[in-house]
């Protein structure tokens, strides 16, 4: 069930109606979840819950021996590595005994990770168990953060699910936000990434015809996956309020980003401090050189880019951050120098890997990234010419860049204060008429959210 | 209470019309300037009803085409798919070629159409000749020859071309007459020109004074138009998302011309054939007639593949047969096509960016087309027309 569909908006309706209404908000939530997830198939329904049984079953002997959360680890990554990356691996390894007519369960990699740094977390004592079978599928169901997160941690989270049973969650006062945020959220995603798709898909598909068209066809793509998984990610902390529950910040205007390191802290948020704390940081432990740290980095860039898919194209785009981050650290006294040009430096890297993301295969990427930098090309996609010139072009692409710039406006104390104050029944009609028209707008084709086949 | 509740009843009445005017006033920035080259907006709506084929282009009307292919669209003072011109003959000979939304090609621009082309090209040997387009997209054989009676001959044309896409006579549509003119059978089995649409209560609603307001508000409201364009796919089109386009080249299979074997020369099924039949029939009445000389243009018998040319032999000679027995004049549209640009590259005629390959004729498709209806037309027509005939 997409966020940016009508149906989407009558399940919220009757859930929102419901929630209020009743007094079992924790259950109503979780009956809610468990439906807008089984609109993924039975297939998938019965994965996400064998997965969230064993994990509320792996809770207790944890808690008693850590070791049993090598058994839970040993569980989540094979689950993951069963439904999503056997082709791959099996490949890898020169033989395939796998069947290649693999689905992969709807937001897999979202939930296992979730679920996996609860465990962890749980044997580090950073976190409850939770007793309750309906709030520990809860913490993981909502559907405000299921099929493409953000990654919620036990602190952040947990404490919310027991009060929203217990009834003793504050009264939601911010619905005013919340429905401006859904509605911030779906213009980037109906607006903006869908309307740029169509191009995206043209100059990779067809290869790009000249520089100009390969640099185009990279920048709008950069904006479409900004702009569609961002969207998301505002829908869902909109989605959060609506309910009572604060979910975390998956985005902080990354294309300002002035080094690598700054732009992980600005992109996808939740899964870069993932990374961070459950592999980055174990690893480098292990010894104290500078040399590990840097193979720890390596290691661990390369893995947030396989999981984004099995494909080498991602590991690449990871192990290209890494080498983009170590040369910031090694020689940051002299990229310090060069100020705002930083920033140019930054984005161009963000630019040239975002390609390996695209591409479907090494191969593809290198040809693509060989025409941006001057070599020849086989592609037939020239610059779009219909109704539009160069230099409207490159109005529009600074356009993109302004929008992106500005939303740090949207975010700032003293618009929330604004809009707390002038939060009324007024404002909610107006947010949610605004995004019922954006619903009500039939798509041209078909774009479901990128992450949501991750 | 009664005050408090009628406060947030109005809050919300407030609401919901800022709601509505702020969709109006975005929409129309994006349409009245480039991004609407980019960002989505609500298509234009070219249709309105009419009596003789259930719907057709209404006049004057403008807007950006979204689907495959963007494109800003007009139609004519005359409510075609054609540039403006006077409904009287002129000096030049005049051809009107009848089809389905191959010929409509509302995906490119006007002057890059099939019929478009055809008349830039006729128009360098013959001063004034004229190609009208009356293609309508959805259009079915019934309603070609519907389209033909009323607006064609309006049109007092030299020469009519009706294209007719083979596929529409494997489809049911085809003897459906509750939305467009169709063929249905009387009592004896044959097949004739029905109307049934015209009793149906949204042909009344779009023909009474309530339609007419309903087409203004089309015409000057972006808000009308999304509720438009929601209406005509579905409140929730989105549960049931359209099949992907086949990317797997379907070329050359074997059994692709099957159908047409069954219904050109076995005459299976029999309601199909017998549309068929009519279909020649109605245009054959209309030649002898109104002294119209008519040529039938097959599309969609794949050519151009060794592994099927005898099959295909086999259908083309069925159908010409049938055709050239009623007196019509034929053409071999797919035939015409792999021989001016090679069957491997047909299909690239088709289909728009990453699509190509598949959908609706592309600039270049259209340019091949004309470059046939042009060379057609100059043959079949008399060298000059006489002033006065």
């Amino acid at each position: 069930m997409s966020y940016d569909t009508l149906y989407f908006a009558l399940f919220l309706a009757v859930t929102w109606a419901a929630f209020d209404i009743l007094p079992w908000r924790g259950p109503v939530l979780l009956v809610a979840s468990i439906v807008f997830y089984a609109a993924a198939g039975l297939r998938d329904s019965l994965v996400a819950a064998a997965v969230i049984l064993a994990n509320f079953g792996f809770q207790f002997p944890i808690m008693r021996d850590r070791r049993w959360l090598y058994a839970a680890l040993v569980f989540n990554i094979g689950c993951l590595a069963y439904f999503k990356y056997r082709v791959f691996l099996a490949t890898v390894a020169g033989f395939d005994v796998f069947s290649r007519h693999i689905i992969i369960p709807l937001g897999i990699s979202f939930y296992i990770f979730q679920l996996t740094a609860f465990q962890i977390d749980l044997s580090r004592g950073r976190a409850k168990p939770f007793y309750s079978l309906p709030r520990f599928a809860l913490f993981k169901l909502f559907f405000g953060q299921l099929v493409a997160g953000p990654i919620m941690r036990w602190r952040q989270f947990g404490p919310q699910i027991h009060r929203l049973f217990d009834g003793t969650l504050p009264r939601r006062r911010l619905l005013g936000i919340a429905l401006g945020l859904c509605l911030v959220g779906l213009i980037k995603k109906v607006v903006f990434a869908d309307a740029l798709a169509p191009f995206v898909e043209t100059i990779f598909h067809n290869g790009p015809a000249s520089i100009a068209a390969a640099w185009l066809g990279i920048f709008l793509f950069s904006s479409q996956v900004y702009f569609d998984f961002s969207g998301y990610s505002d829908i869902a902390l909109g989605l959060g309020y609506l309910f009572g529950l604060r979910l975390a910040v998956n985005f902080r205007q990354p294309f300002t980003a002035l080094t690598p390191q700054d732009f992980w802290r600005r992109w996808h948020i939740t899964l870069s401090f993932w990374i961070r704390d459950y592999i980055f940081t174990p690893l480098a432990l292990l010894k104290g050189t500078r040399a590990w740290l840097a193979v720890s980095l390596i290691i661990a860039m390369a893995l947030a880019g396989l999981w984004h898919g099995a494909n080498w194209t991602f590991i690449v785009w990871g192990v290209g951050w890494a080498l983009a981050m170590l040369l910031w650290h090694l020689a940051n006294r002299y990229l310090i120098r060069l100020g705002a040009a930083q920033w140019v430096l930054t984005f161009g890297i963000w630019l040239v890997l975002l390609v390996f993301f695209r591409s479907i295969d090494v191969e593809a990427a290198l040809k693509y990234i060989g025409v941006m930098f001057g070599g020849s090309s086989a592609g037939t996609a020239p610059l779009p010419n219909d109704g539009a010139g160069g230099a409207l072009i490159a109005l529009g692409c600074a356009g993109l860049l302004a929008l992106h710039w500005s939303e740090g406006y949207l975010h700032t104390r003293r618009t929330i204060l604004l809009m707390r104050r002038f939060d009324g029944l007024l404002l909610r009609a107006l947010f949610a008429g605004l995004a019922l028209w954006l619903l009500l707008l039939p798509k041209v084709q078909d774009s479901p959210f990128i992450y949501f086949r991750f | 209470m009664v005050r408090k509740l009628s406060r947030a009843v109005a809050a919300i009445l407030a609401g919901a019309m800022l709601a509505v005017l702020g969709t109006e006033a975005f929409f129309r920035v994006i349409d009245a300037t480039p991004l609407r080259w980019v960002l989505p907006l609500p298509q234009v709506a070219l249709y309105g009803p009419d009596a003789a084929t259930g719907y057709r282009h209404r006049p004057n009307v403008s807007g950006m085409w979204l689907t495959e292919h963007r494109n800003f669209i007009r139609t004519s003072n005359l409510g075609l798919r054609d540039r403006d011109r006077p409904l009287a003959h002129g000096a030049g000979p005049r051809a009107i070629i009848v089809g389905n939304s191959i010929i409509e090609a509302v995906q490119v621009s006007e002057s890059q159409t099939g019929p478009a082309v055809a008349e830039t090209i006729l128009s360098h040997e013959r001063p004034g000749a004229e190609v009208i387009n009356l293609g309508l997209s959805g259009a079915k054989p019934a309603v070609d020859v519907a389209r033909l009676q009323s607006q064609g001959l309006a049109l007092s044309p030299d020469l009519a071309i009706v294209v007719l896409d083979v596929e529409d006579l494997t489809t049911s549509a085809v003897i459906d007459d509750r939305e467009f003119t169709g063929y249905r059978p009387d009592a004896n089995g044959l097949f004739h020109l029905s109307y049934g649409f015209r009793n149906s209560s949204g042909y009344r609603f779009r023909t009474a004074w309530a339609g007419r307001l309903f087409y203004w508000l089309l015409d000057h409201s972006e808000v009308a138009r999304i509720i438009n364009a929601r209406k005509n796919v579905g409140i929730f089109a989105e549960l049931s998302p359209a099949a992907a386009a086949e990317q797997g080249s379907t070329r050359c299979s074997p059994a692709s011309l099957d159908p047409y074997t069954a219904l050109f020369i076995k005459g299976e099924p029999a309601d199909m054939r017998g549309v068929l039949d009519a279909f020649v029939r109605d245009l054959a009445a209309i030649q002898r007639d109104k002294k119209l000389p008519i040529i039938v243009a097959t599309r969609a018998i794949e050519a151009g593949c060794p592994s099927l040319a005898d099959k295909r032999s086999a259908i083309i000679h069925a159908i010409r047969a049938q055709i050239e027995g009623a007196g019509l004049q034929y053409l071999d549209l797919d035939g015409r096509i792999v021989a001016a640009v090679g069957a491997d590259s047909a299909a690239e005629l088709y289909g728009f960016g990453a699509n190509v390959g598949f959908g609706h004729l592309n600039v270049a498709g259209n340019r091949i087309y004309g470059e046939i209806f042009a060379d057609v037309i100059a043959r079949a027509l008399p060298s000059q027309r006489q002033p006065g005939q």
